[in-house]
Order: structure tokens, then C-alpha cells, then sequence
């Protein structure tokens, strides 16, 4: 039983360019799904259509079911109660993905007081804890800092908490590493690794690199200039992709990502 | 890459210590990564309609403006040539003025005069502006610094003011108009080129000019020039629009050209007290100033619109 | 000593193989004076020689693009000293031509690196123009265009009518007209999509090969620059954590810095 499900999705923009054509996909409640893509796929614009949060001007046809619930028909306070609470994001740019006029501590607490009620103490107080469960240790002075103050990958970590404080059922990441340097991103995808075992929640990771993809997800969806090419496993795409598109994008990335000398782990 | 700084005379744009480097970002490559592009058309398919217009408008004063330096119906001196403060009629289209001169020549002399200053201030504006504004954005730190300094002064500077005191010195002519629209419109001109050279200079392309060996004047030329050409052709028809305006106040307030050459600012005000006995002496000369500076208003509009959305060719 | 691999045929002017085409030797550079000053590199030795293709790899705020901007005299160390061909750079204008038809540059962003009012053709033959290189230019510019696999008529079009690949390839092309010894690439593939990166990964691979071309990459990303380069140096704060021959700093990195960077590349099962 798939918990969210795009259906013929269809988005165009107001100058009549098609930039998704009949997308389908599903991920069952716990599963992680990995949708990759080269630039112009519609990778990034199928995550933000789940959200409503398509640019002006263009349109989204077809459904997006969560739980049944077709997102795609709701607007204002009935689409805002499951933003945050139960579908969130995280984006690519630690920079602009957070605002840099409001410390960190307030917009962790953001959501927990819009969907949850909470008190300025007791939001502070759950705000620490995230803070702790993505592994920023000293949550006081990162709750008291600003965006700018931070490191980028401090400031995903942050996304993370923001995204994860309401327990939502659904976690959309948007190449959430690409922007980080590699260290930094080995540490941040160990903890979205270990933050999605833990709580529970599906995940969406979207992203055009394929070996970060392969090491969170378990479910593939291979797109390609607005379409679905291939709905698959990343163990069965990496052993034997069914489509030549998927094989051509996997042998390249081999390639590219191929280590000379063969060396073992360290 | 560094902030893009559009104030702030002390930090110098190309300084590589001011750029941003946070720990933990990769250097950021470009959202549009590769992938089939489709072959980008150089026009918009839509035509603006603010081109269209502002184009027209222009077009009639500029012919209007030509045709008036070799023929007018009657010499723009000749008072006398028709009965005083008549409406128009067959012999005078559009009436005469309190001295009996036809209106219709009148205003267009005015044309010839609105078409000599804005071309004339436009390009001394231009010249100095670029001047100064390239030189500050392609120098040193204290050129650049100096120069943003006596620019803002400039700017800070009535126009009108600097024209009273130029008039003073050279005395009342369209020339001594001219030099002031035009030393007043180069600081706005030098602003806008410091900025956006400074921008181009910042490009990639500009460095690899340099290593390919591109020396100072090459990149100018060849680099920062044409990138910043299709702003500063806004701004020219902006300031031309401006000079207008500025040339009819200054013959309003007498410190323009005096007779015979004729201007659409004496004429406003020459018809002010006439004004309910010949209404036309007032209100077409009006009527010309402001469609000719709206023209070059949507003129400038036009070309902005079709500067932008193009030059990206992105999705 | 590492043991020789198949390296390309060395530059046809060097007279002395051993003589390092660049080098830099305690190389420092720092911004800023008094109290704020910060040092974007420090203590750094390298050497580039014929034939053997150095890649530089360092993450954000390692001080690469510091380093490069030295390797190509774009800027001048404040410690230290940038050798070109066992000499310091003269400033005088034939001594800094000559430098600059020897060493060429390819930039990240292929969005950024070319005009975008310029004609492709007018934009390779830049070097050509401004370093006053004899012959004729349409010719070498067809000849360029031809080796990166774009067509002569590609000379006509602009930028904008490109896709990244594409205009990375012409940004390979500009780079090679003037025929340099060394082609420095700043992140050359990073902004590209896998299947094209992989491409052009290829086109230097042939080049190197072909026109006994050296290398000098610059990138994040270690497995571009351990595929392409003989020698390897993991820079980490401004300095320099570690260097050698490539297949020694993979498989047995000492510094711990390039432990950890070899431990975080993500790899495809």
C-alpha cells in the first residue's frame, strides 16, 4: 500500500512548455525512493509539485495521493497543515534555504509551533533535542546563532531538524548534499541514513549523482526530459538496468566515479 | 563567487578576499548543468508594444526635427507673417503667437532643438560617463573610490543649478545647454557603467581573456564594451528623455537658446499669459514635450524588456 | 620512486625533461595585513614536469583558487616564488606572451567562461589575436574545433546556442589554439552532467595523449583528478597535506586528511 503516489502528473508552464509528461510513481509508508536525473529531467520540479510549490505560472495536472489524499486539489490552510507536518523538504542551497534574518533556534521552532501549538519554552526546549538528533552538539549557541554564522553543512543539519520536527510522515530531499563538499556530505548522508531508520519516515531523495543516491535509497525512478524511463531498484539497476537510458547513465557514472588503482577501504 | 557589491566605494569587487568562502560549500556549479539545448532564437517572438509606440513617437519628432533644419512654412523670425494670437486656420495650421509668428514652424524648431540636445548631451554624457565609469571600475581602488566620490557630487548637483552657473559664465545658448544636460547626465551614465563593468569584470570570460593574453584595452574593448552596452542603451534613451525635459525648463526659465531658434520651453512660456485668447500656443508645445519624452521612455522600456528575458536563453 | 607509467611524449621546446615546466616553490599568499590578515596558502611546493599531469585536490576554502590564479600569473605570491620553466616569470610583455601560449586555461561554469556576445570562432581565436600568434586564424580555429569534435561552421554561432558540454568543449578548444604545454583546468567537468562529463573526460584523456599535453586539474572531486593525473596533491587550509604519484596517494595516503577524503567519496557498489 503506497503511502504517496504521483499519478500522470503533468506540469507546464505558462508558455505551453511541457516540463513533466505523465509522471508516475509511488513509494510505500518506510521505503526510500531515489529519483535521479540529468539537468532538465524534472527531478527537482516533480519534488516541488508534490508541495504545491511550483513557480507561478506553471500548472500541475494529474494527482498526487498521500494516503488517498490528493495534494494537488488542496489550497491555502488545508495544503499549509500538511507542509511541514506531513510532507517536508529539504533543499539544495544551505545559503538560501533558511532565512538569514532569524536565528537558527526560531525557525527549528517555526513548524513546531504552527502545526503543534507549542509555547516559545517548550519549542526552544524540542529545538535542542532536534538539534542533538542531527548531531549538532552545543544546540544552545546553534539555536542562538544566524544561517550565516554556520557552515553549510551545520546549516543542512539545521534543514534536517527543521524538516524532521513535526514527525512528518514524508521527508523530500532535493539534492540535499550536491552544494556540500564531500567530507561533509559523507557525514550529512550517514545521518539522513540514520535519521530515516530511526524515525521512520519515507524518504524521496532526489539528485543526479548516482553513487549518493545509491547510498540512501532502495528504490529508483530514472528520469529523463520530464519523463519516467525506468521504475526499478537501485540493486537491480546497478546489476541489470532494464532500459538503455539507465544503463548509458550508470556505465557513465562508473566511469566518472571510478577510483584508479582499484584501492580496497581504508 | 564575491558578493555582488553595488554600493560601497571602499570594497573593491575584484578583491578575491571578500569573496564568501564557508566551510563545508563545495565551490557551486552551475544549476544549468549540460544537456541538449534547443537553438536559442535572438528576438522574443512577441513584439513589445512599448517598442512600437515609443519607436513611432520619436520617429516623428526626429523627422519632424530634420525637416525643420532646412524648411519650415514660415522663417522662424518673422513676426508679423500672420495676425496676432490666431487659432489655426488654412495659412497657419496651427495658429501664430502674440508676435504674429506661425506656431506651427515654431514648434517645429522646437523639434530641431529637442533632436540637437538630446543627441548632442547624450553623447557628451556618454562619452565622459563611460569614461569615468570604466576607469573606475577597471583601475585601481583609489581611482575608483576618487571617482564615485565626485560622481555622487555630481548627481547630488541640480541640474538646473549647474546650468544657471554655466549660463552665467558662456552666457544663454544651446550649447552652454548642452555642456550642462550633458556633464549633469554623465554622472548617471558613469554610475551605471562603473556598476555593471565592474560585473563583467568580474565574469570568467574576462580571466581567460587575460590568460589568453587580452591586455587592458583588448578586455575593454572587446569584453566589458559590448556587455554593457545593451544597459547603457536604456539609460541613453532615459537621459535623452531627461534632456528634453531639462532643455524645456531651461528655455522656460530664459536660459536656454534665445530667438530665433526656436524652443518648445520659450514657447510654454511666451503663451502663458496668452494662454485663454490662444489656447493651442500653450498646449501644443506641451504636448510635444511630453509625447517625445514618453516616446524615448517607452523607447528605453522596450529595449529593457527585450534586453532581459533574451540575453539568459535559459528554460 | 614511483615506477614509470606510459607517459605521453614530453613537450617538443623542453630542452631538459627535468626542468619542471611551473613550479612553486614555498609558495604562500596572504590577504589582507596586521591583524586580519588570512592566508589562503602557505608552505606550498609543487612541480609540474613534462609528461606528468598534476592534479590538485582540495575542498572549499583550500585555497585552489588562490593556487591557481599563481599558476597562471594572474596573481603574485607574498612568500615564495611561481618558477615557469625553472625561471621566475618576467613581467616584461614578450616573457609574459610567451607564458601565455604556453599555459591555457579552462574554467568551471561553461555558462561564464565564454562571451556571450562573441561568435565561438571569434572567442577561440582570442589568443590567437591578442598574443599575436602568425598563421591563419580561421584555419586554426577550424583545426581546434575539429580536435574537441565540433564542427567548423560551430565558429559562426554563439555561446548561447550551446549546451554546457558543448561550450566546455569550445572552452577546451580557445585553450588549445595558441598550442600550450600545460592546459590548467578549474574544475573542467564539475558542472556538467555525468554522461557529458564523462565525455569530456575522455577528450582530455586523448588530448594529453595525442599532443603530449600536461595537465594541471584542479577540482574537488578525486576520482577527475586521480583518472587523469600522474601525479596527485591534496591541498587542506592553504597548505599542502600531501602529494605524489597518483596511484601512491590513493592507495596509501599518509596524511589523514586524505584518509578521510578517500573515505567520503561516495562509491557505486
Amino acid at each position: 500500500m503506497s503511502l504517496l503516489e504521483v499519478r500522470d502528473l503533468t506540469v507546464r508552464t505558462s508558455g505551453g512548455r511541457t516540463l513533466l509528461d505523465a509522471v508516475s510513481w509511488s513509494v510505500e509508508a518506510g521505503g526510500r525512493l531515489g529519483v535521479i536525473g540529468e539537468s532538465g529531467s524534472g527531478k527537482s520540479i516533480t519534488a516541488l509539485a508534490v508541495l504545491g510549490l511550483l513557480p507561478d505560472g506553471m500548472t500541475a495536472t494529474g494527482e498526487v495521493l498521500l494516503d488517498g489524499v490528493d495534494l494537488l486539489a488542496l489550497h491555502g490552510r488545508r495544503l499549509d497543515a500538511i507542509r511541514g507536518a506531513q510532507v517536508a523538504m529539504v533543499f539544495q542551497e544551505p545559503l538560501t534555504a533558511l532565512d538569514p534574518l532569524m536565528t537558527v533556534g526560531r525557525q527549528i521552532a517555526g513548524p513546531l509551533r504552527l502545526h503543534r501549538g507549542l509555547s516559545r519554552a517548550q519549542a526552544r526546549e524540542q529545538a535542542a533535542a532536534l538539534c542533538r538528533m542531527v548531531r549538532l552538539d552545543d544546540a544552545e549557541r546553534i539555536l542562538g546563532s544566524y544561517p550565516w554564522q554556520l557552515s553549510g553543512g551545520q546549516r543542512q543539519r539545521v534543514a534536517l531538524a527543521m524538516a524532521l520536527a513535526c514527525e512528518p510522515r514524508v521527508l523530500l530531499a532535493d539534492e540535499p548534499t550536491t552544494a556540500l563538499d564531500v567530507t561533509v556530505q559523507a557525514e550529512v548522508l550517514d545521518l539522513l541514513d540514520e535519521l530515516v531508520d530511526r524515525t521512520g519516515v519515507t524518504l524521496v531523495f532526489v539528485s543526479h549523482d548516482l553513487p549518493v543516491v545509491a547510498r540512501v535509497a532502495r528504490d529508483l525512478v530514472v528520469m529523463r526530459e520530464g519523463r519516467v524511463v525506468e521504475s526499478t531498484t537501485v540493486a537491480r539497476a546497478l546489476d541489470a538496468p532494464a532500459d538503455p537510458y539507465t544503463r548509458q547513465l550508470i556505465e557513465a557514472a562508473r566511469a566518472v566515479t571510478r577510483l584508479p588503482f582499484a584501492q580496497e577501504a581504508l | 563567487m564575491s558578493a555582488d557589491l553595488t554600493a560601497g566605494a571602499a570594497l573593491d569587487p575584484r578583491d578575491p578576499s571578500l569573496a564568501p568562502t564557508v566551510d563545508g560549500l563545495a565551490p557551486q556549479p552551475s544549476p544549468d548543468r549540460s544537456g541538449p539545448r534547443p537553438v536559442v532564437a535572438r528576438a522574443s517572438r512577441r513584439r513589445s508594444p512599448s517598442l512600437i509606440v515609443g519607436a513611432l513617437l520619436v520617429g516623428l519628432v526626429a523627422v519632424v526635427g530634420v525637416v525643420a533644419t532646412f524648411w519650415t512654412p514660415y522663417a522662424l523670425d518673422a513676426a508679423g507673417a500672420g495676425p496676432r494670437l490666431s487659432g489655426p486656420s488654412a495659412q497657419h495650421w496651427a495658429g501664430t503667437d502674440r508676435l504674429g509668428r506661425d506656431l506651427l514652424s515654431q514648434l517645429m524648431g522646437g523639434a530641431q532643438s529637442a533632436m540637437v540636445v538630446a543627441v548632442c548631451s547624450v553623447l557628451v554624457a556618454g562619452a565622459l560617463g563611460l569614461t569615468l565609469g570604466v576607469l573606475a571600475a577597471a583601475t585601481t581602488r583609489w581611482l575608483d573610490v576618487a571617482l564615485v566620490n565626485v560622481v555622487d557630487l555630481l548627481i547630488a548637483f541640480p541640474t538646473l543649478l549647474l546650468a544657471m552657473l554655466i549660463v552665467t559664465v558662456r552666457g544663454a545658448s544651446l550649447t552652454s545647454a548642452i555642456a550642462a544636460i550633458g556633464i549633469a547626465g554623465s554622472a548617471v551614465i558613469a554610475r551605471v557603467t562603473r556598476i555593471n563593468a565592474a560585473r563583467v569584470l568580474r565574469e570568467d570570460f574576462v580571466t581567460a581573456a587575460t590568460a589568453s593574453g587580452t591586455g587592458w584595452w583588448g578586455t575593454v574593448a572587446r569584453h566589458v564594451l559590448p556587455n554593457i552596452a545593451p544597459t547603457l542603451l536604456v539609460q541613453v534613451m532615459l537621459l535623452a528623455g531627461g534632456a528634453i525635459l531639462a532643455e524645456a525648463s531651461l528655455s522656460y526659465l530664459g536660459l536656454g537658446a534665445p530667438p530665433p531658434q526656436a524652443s518648445w520651453g520659450r514657447l510654454l512660456r511666451e503663451a502663458q499669459s496668452t494662454m485663454l485668447v490662444q489656447p493651442w500656443g500653450a498646449i501644443l508645445p506641451g504636448v510635444a514635450v511630453v509625447a517625445t519624452v514618453l516616446g524615448l521612455n517607452l523607447l528605453g522600456d522596450g529595449l529593457r524588456e527585450r534586453n532581459d528575458p533574451n540575453l539568459r536563453g535559459d528554460r | 620512486m614511483s615506477t614509470a607509467p606510459e607517459t605521453a611524449s614530453a613537450a617538443p621546446a623542453a630542452p631538459t625533461a627535468d626542468v619542471p615546466l611551473l613550479e612553486l616553490a614555498g609558495v604562500g599568499r596572504t590577504y589582507g595585513s596586521g591583524p586580519r590578515a588570512t592566508a589562503a596558502l602557505a608552505g606550498v611546493d609543487l612541480a609540474v614536469r613534462p609528461g606528468r599531469s598534476v592534479g590538485i585536490v582540495g575542498e572549499s576554502g583550500a585555497g585552489k583558487s588562490t593556487l591557481l590564479r599563481l599558476l597562471l600569473a594572474l596573481d603574485r605570491p607574498t612568500e615564495g616564488q611561481v618558477l615557469y620553466r625553472g625561471e621566475p616569470l618576467r613581467r616584461d610583455r614578450a616573457a609574459v606572451r610567451r607564458f601565455r601560449r604556453d599555459v591555457q586555461i579552462v574554467f568551471q561554469d561553461p555558462r561564464s567562461s565564454l562571451d556571450p556576445r562573441m561568435t565561438v570562432g571569434a572567442v577561440v581565436a582570442e589568443p590567437l589575436r591578442s598574443l599575436r600568434i602568425p598563421g591563419d586564424r580561421g584555419a586554426r580555429v577550424a583545426e581546434v574545433l575539429g580536435w574537441v569534435g565540433l564542427e567548423p561552421d560551430a565558429a559562426t554561432r554563439y555561446p548561447a546556442q550551446f549546451s554546457g558540454g558543448q561550450r566546455q568543449r569550445i572552452a577546451i578548444a580557445r585553450a588549445l589554439a595558441p598550442s600550450p604545454s600545460v592546459l590548467v583546468g578549474d574544475e573542467p567537468v564539475s558542472a556538467l552532467d555525468v554522461s557529458v562529463r564523462e565525455q569530456v573526460m575522455d577528450l582530455l584523456r586523448r588530448l594529453r595523449a595525442e599532443l603530449g599535453l600536461t595537465l594541471v586539474l584542479v577540482s574537488h572531486d578525486i576520482a577527475v583528478v586521480g583518472q587523469l593525473c600522474e601525479e596527485t596533491v591534496v591541498l587542506h587550509d592553504g597548505r599542502v597535506a600531501e602529494s605524489g604519484p597518483t596511484e601512491q596517494v590513493l592507495t596509501r595516503p599518509q596524511d589523514p586528511y586524505t584518509q578521510r577524503l578517500l573515505a567520503a567519496v561516495p562509491r557505486l557498489p
